[in-house]
């Protein structure tokens, strides 16, 4: 269906009711979140902490349009909530003049084509601002049905919108894998334990160092903080070694490594290679007295980590001294348990592991529905 | 108390010691009052390197090739030997001899040809002030720099490393410093699939540091086998820098690497290719524009009307597309506002109908996040193009950030091994055997015109399963994937429940 393209200044006004700044009266300001996350309000402020630009008053039932983020979907429609607000210049608030219901087209600008349209009218090449002019979008000529279809069309999209808002509300989100991964972790150890050990008493720290320009010896990949993903104790990549400028630490296979800079983060990886890792990580080497899965997994459980925090808590950038860790107690599981007990962390951990993967796909289906309907409504198919 | 062990050192390497004679250079340089900051440092640094890498590197090999008939560019008393390794003038003197003689005769310099080095030097010291006020401090600086040697290949070959990393350092500096430094990686993959020929000409129209001539130079100085091939190569390595810091940095960057006398021309690349002629026209144009900035309006008034825009990164594109020969080629990096660029108006828009009507644009690699961080986050693209006629299709290749990554960082720049899928998807100097991928795609002319020659077109296979799904599909995964979410629980929540 091909439809006919209307000049925006044809079916919107500007709206520009000029606020007389009283610097002792309280202001309330309006936002707008890009990706047509709809309009939020900041917290009041007094007439003389408000910038320099100008202030315009904000009606509900107005198409308001963010000059420098539009291009992102910084457009939103006010409603009653925002009776009494304020908007800088920076905020372009227009009202329907014409056949348009401004829900139709507020959908519009959040679509590929409308986001491209408005694209093609702001100007500047900086990453983020990209300015739009009034004259611009106004002289930006849109594809409007007649206003019944219009209005159809809006009223499937908001029902739509608000069921995929309300089920993205009440979906339990990834953290929850997170956390099971971890506590879990503490009842599967359980099962097996008999009493506490220190951490000292299973491993010690090895401190085999590499400055730039030594040998780097077996290792050919470097493994660092940023390579292992908090909770999981997976390696997410790696680098390989050229011309490393600080010094490092170097590990071997069965080595774990703790990751000590800012220790809430759990970064605990059982190492299955040759390697060397940052300064910031300990390398914790096994002494047969429980193997280096469990160890891992103990120190990667909540109890563990709860401790950690508690002994780091309020420093700026928190680091976990080698002696805290080393005396920590972790459960102690003997010899004739290890291989069940590690075939239970494994099978919990894949389980914790597989969970987030759904938990993450779920949620990039969700977030594709969104422009999935817009898609389906401005190609006629809804 | 025990006493406390010394950890091993680093072994000593030359590099290592150069880094540690440059870093005694710059703490010298920081205790004296007149230096604030890297960018009085490195200019500072650098007019000295180049004046004791002349002498070595030219005027002390030219006397020896050549003992009758070589003229020396400089003249005593100003020669290095003459003034910088005499420890004894140091001081006010030595700062009131640097300042009131030998900047001024350096920068007085006048050759006999366009070739004569004196040019150089004349050029570059003809913006040099000697910023620092202490002379003592002046004297232990030049004493540091007398301990740097060019000698041998080895040496410059370890100066023009650390010289790189101080170059790379000082993109980081304050200050706007960043618009002249191309990460290496990126310079190396564009020279790398230009596929440059010796005997070409390769113009850098906004050369800064220097990063695509050294890389071009690089490439093709191996193939040289005679003398006459060497000067002609570095006859055809050229550059134009409008600014004088990195002019200075630039020079001393291509000499270091071993063209005595760079090609490097001291103006406003967008008059000089404006004002050039058929003969100045060259093979290859490799180059990274200044993108969002302004020109002044004489510079804007030289380009036709219908084409005149503030916007440097289209006034650069404008200009090569007629500095290049028949049959020659291009790599430029341009930002992602620049591809899109569409509508009836746009002067964007024109300049990229001019560049798909004259010469076949084969490639766009769209760069991953981050690359010219910390100067800039803007995403960029570098266009491959060759003035062979109208373009049929344009290739498209994303390049991946690697697994994990968001961005590239300042501390985590991009390699150039992250080039490697697309060179070998690229299928040679012919580009022979290219396939669509995830990561590569092809769009035909007549819909980049359709689109109003908007050529910020998204990778289609990203987000394959998703985005072009319909909303029916999408709700019937998500119901499939709470249903195995829950399956999952169950399994989960049995087995949390297990006894021994």
């Amino acid at each position: 269906m091909k439809l006919q393209k209307v000049r925006l200044g044809e079916v919107l006004q500007l709206e520009r009711i000029a606020v007389d700044v009283d610097p002792d009266a309280e202001y309330s300001q309006i936002g707008i979140r890009s990706f047509g996350n709809g309009i939020f309000h900041r917290d009041p402020c007094l007439g003389s902490e408000l910038s320099k630009l100008k202030y315009f008053e904000v009606h509900p039932g107005r198409l308001i349009v963010s000059n420098i983020m539009a291009w992102e979907g910084a457009i939103a429609i006010s409603g009653t909530s925002e009776q009494g607000f304020v908007g800088s210049s920076r905020f372009l608030s227009y009202q329907a003049v014409g056949d348009v219901d401004l829900r139709y087209l507020n959908y519009y600008f959040q679509s590929a084509d409308g986001r491209a349209l408005i694209k093609s009218v702001s100007t500047g090449t900086v990453t983020r601002n990209q300015t739009v002019s009034p004259r611009n979008l106004e002289n930006a000529k849109v594809p409007l049905p007649d206003f019944a279809e219009q209005r159809r069309v809006a009223d499937k999209l908001d029902a739509f919108m608000g069921k995929v808002n309300y089920t993205a509300g009440v979906m339990p989100s990834q953290e929850h894998a997170r956390q099971l991964a971890i506590s879990g972790l503490d009842r599967v150890l359980a099962r097996w334990a008999e009493g506490t050990t220190r951490v000292d008493q299973v491993c010690s720290l090895v401190n085999d160092t590499v400055h730039p320009g030594q040998d780097h010896g077996h290792a050919k990949e470097f493994v660092g903080l940023e390579h292992i993903s908090p909770h999981f104790g997976r390696r997410i990549g790696s680098r390989p070694l050229g011309d490393e400028k600080g010094r490092k630490f170097r590990f071997a296979p069965g080595d774990v490594l703790y990751g000590y800079l800012r220790p809430y983060l759990n970064k605990v990886w059982h190492a299955d290679q040759h390697g060397l890792c940052s300064v910031e990580q300990y390398v914790l080497r096994p002494n047969g007295q429980m193997p280096a899965e469990l160890i891992a997994a103990c120190l990667r459980s909540k109890s563990t980590l709860n401790k950690v925090i508690d002994a780091t808590h309020n420093l700026q950038l928190p680091r976990l001294r080698s002696g805290l860790l080393l005396a920590m107690d972790i459960p102690f599981i003997p010899a004739e348990h290890h291989e069940r007990a590690i075939a239970d962390v494994q099978g919990l951990e894949e389980n914790a592991r597989r969970l987030d993967e759904l938990q993450q796909h779920r949620a990039e289906l969700l977030t594709s529905l969104r422009p999935a309907f817009l898609n389906a409504a401005f190609s006629g198919q809804l | 108390m025990a006493a406390t062990k010394k950890k091993p050192a680093a072994p000593g390497t030359s590099r290592t010691r150069l880094a540690s004679l440059i870093k005694s250079a710059r703490d010298t340089m920081r205790k004296d009052a007149g230096m604030n900051g890297d960018l009085d440092r490195l200019p500072q640094l650098s007019w000295l390197l180049f004046l004791k890498a002349f002498d070595e590197r030219v005027e002390q090999e030219g006397e020896a090739l050549d003992p009758d008939g070589y003229r020396r560019a400089i003249a005593a008393p100003y020669r290095w030997e003459d003034w910088a390794t005499d420890p004894d003038l140091s001081g006010d003197e030595l700062k009131t001899f640097v300042n009131e003689k030998l900047i001024p005769h350096l920068a007085g310099l006048v050759g006999d040809h366009a070739d004569d080095p004196r040019n150089v030097i004349s050029t570059i010291f003809r913006d040099v002030t000697n910023r620092m006020q202490s002379g003592t401090l002046l004297r232990d600086l030049v004493n540091i720099v007398n301990d740097i040697h060019f000698v041998s290949t080895d040496d410059i070959h370890t100066m023009a490393f650390v010289y790189e990393s101080i170059l790379k350092e000082m993109r980081d500096a304050a200050g706007d410093s960043g618009e002249f430094y191309t990460p290496r990686p990126v310079n190396r993959f564009m020279v790398q699939q230009s596929f440059l020929k010796l005997g070409e000409s390769v113009l850098d129209p906004a050369s800064g540091t220097g990063g695509f001539l050294v890389q071009a130079y690089e490439d093709l100085k191996d193939q040289v086998r005679t003398d006459s091939e060497r000067k002609r190569l570095h006859a055809n390595i050229r550059g134009i820098e409008k600014k004088p810091l990195p002019y200075l940095l630039g020079s001393m960057n291509l000499l270091l690497h071993g063209i005595d006398a760079p090609q490097v021309h001291r103006a406003n690349a967008l008059l000089e290719m404006r004002n050039s002629t058929a003969a100045d026209r060259v093979d290859v144009v490799l180059t990274n524009p200044p993108f969002g900035g302004e020109e002044e309006s004489s510079v804007v008034k030289a380009f036709p009307a219908g084409y005149q825009t503030q916007e440097t990164a289209w006034l650069f594109l404008y200009s090569i597309l007629d500095q290049l020969k028949r049959g020659g080629r291009c790599a430029i990096v341009l930002p992602n506002g620049s591809l899109f660029a569409t509508g009836e108006n746009s002067i964007g828009a024109k300049i990229k109908k001019k560049l798909m009507q004259d010469c076949n644009l084969h490639t766009v690699v769209r760069l991953p996040q981050g690359v010219f961080s910390p100067y800039t986050q803007i995403p960029s693209n570098i266009l491959f193009f060759e003035k062979t006629g109208p373009t049929k299709e344009v290739w498209f290749y994303e390049v991946p950030l690697p697994d994990g990554r968001r961005s590239y960082t300042k501390t985590k720049p991009m390699q150039l091994e992250e080039f490697a899928g697309c060179v070998d998807w690229w299928g040679g100097e012919k580009r022979e055997g290219r396939e669509p991928s995830e990561y590569a795609w092809k769009v035909q002319a007549e819909e980049v015109t359709a689109s109003g020659f908007n050529l910020d077109i998204a990778n289609p296979h990203i987000g394959d399963d998703l985005a072009h799904r319909t909303p029916e599909e999408l709700v019937d995964e998500l119901i499939k994937t709470e249903m195995q979410i829950l399956g999952l629980l169950k399994d989960l929540g049995a087995g949390l429940e297990e006894k021994r």
